[in-house]
């Protein structure tokens, strides 16, 4: 009998309701608080990156201007086009959970996992164009294919590095919480095919779909930010 | 004791208000063109104001994610 009636609930979605929830309304109030909780911690982290480039970059602006130049301005903003689209074909995977359409979920998930490795793929490209150009900070660094202005300190000659440092880091963080994003997506579709989400239940659909989106505000101020505003800076 | 538990579930979960697809292609093509804004304004030497006008367009598209596709309201 109480198989039967377990069967029955987790129809309604009473199969994932934890044991520590008075309800399902309560469950996803937390789990959601519980998400945004983890965002704020992120939006700290890379806070604390984006307050030091924008130290240094007062600091050092003909370096940092310098060495933004060298960055590829078109793959960067195809890559931007990529991920906006991703986060609109995430946007529908959520609303096909609430809808409780299962297709339209592994579909729209399939189509964010290949938007995101396309961005993947696009992001490993220019990382090898700026490592055949010695623009990856270390030993094998160098300032050759930089447009230094004549005159420049060797201080400035430096701070190009730094700039490719904070460049190199925040972008490859950024990939790396893509990179954990797409598993969440795989583990979602898997969900997703098996009719795990429905009407009453997409919880876990919902919050990947945030951070997802997360990823996507990130990139929103990271392109601009080194790849955008310092091309006119003398 | 299984049904006084039960009684205290509440079966509908709290109402999601499914916004038509509409609404998310408008944010879309929003998104995409202030992508183009941003990118063409670059290319324009406003300065000092490219970088002013830089981050009121980034910040334009973050608030369109944050209220539509992040359901933030």
């Amino acid at each position: 009998v109480i198989t039967i009636e377990h069967e029955h609930a987790s129809e309604h979605g009473h199969g994932h309701l934890a044991h520590h929830f008075e309800d399902l309304g309560q469950q996803h109030e937390s789990a959601n608080l519980g998400m945004w909780t983890f965002l704020a911690t992120e939006v700290m982290f890379f806070g604390g990156l984006f307050a030091g480039f924008a130290v240094y970059r007062f600091n050092d602006p003909t370096a940092f201007a310098t060495a933004c130049r060298q960055l590829d301005i078109w793959r960067g903003t195809l890559n931007t086009a990529v991920l906006l689209t991703s986060s609109l074909t995430m946007a529908l995977a959520v609303r096909a959970g609430q809808e409780g359409h299962a297709k339209h979920q592994v579909l729209y998930l399939l189509l964010t996992m290949f938007l995101a490795t396309t961005f993947l793929g696009i992001k490993a490209t220019e990382y090898y164009s700026e490592y055949k150009e010695h623009l990856v900070p270390g030993p094998s660094f160098s300032t050759e294919a930089l447009q230094i202005p004549a005159g420049s300190t060797p201080l400035v000659i430096k701070q190009t590095e730094l700039f490719f440092v904070f460049y190199f880091f925040m972008t490859g963080l950024h990939a790396f919480h893509m990179v954990i994003g797409i598993g969440m997506m795989i583990w979602m579709a898997l969900l997703a095919r098996r009719g795990a989400f429905t009407r009453a239940y997409h919880t876990p659909l919902e919050l990947t779909g945030l951070y997802w989106h997360f990823v996507d505000l990130v990139w929103v101020f990271l392109f601009p930010l080194l790849y955008l505003i310092d091309l006119h800076h003398k | 004791m299984s049904e006084l538990i039960h009684a205290s579930h509440n079966i509908e979960p709290a109402h999601d208000h499914i916004l038509p697809v509409k609404t998310y292609l408008k944010v879309y093509v929003a998104l995409m063109v202030l992508l183009v804004a941003t990118v063409g304004a670059a290319f324009v030497n406003i300065e000092p104001f490219n970088f002013a006008l830089t981050m009121v367009i980034a910040i334009a598209k973050a608030v369109m994610i944050l209220l539509i596709f992040m359901h933030v309201r």
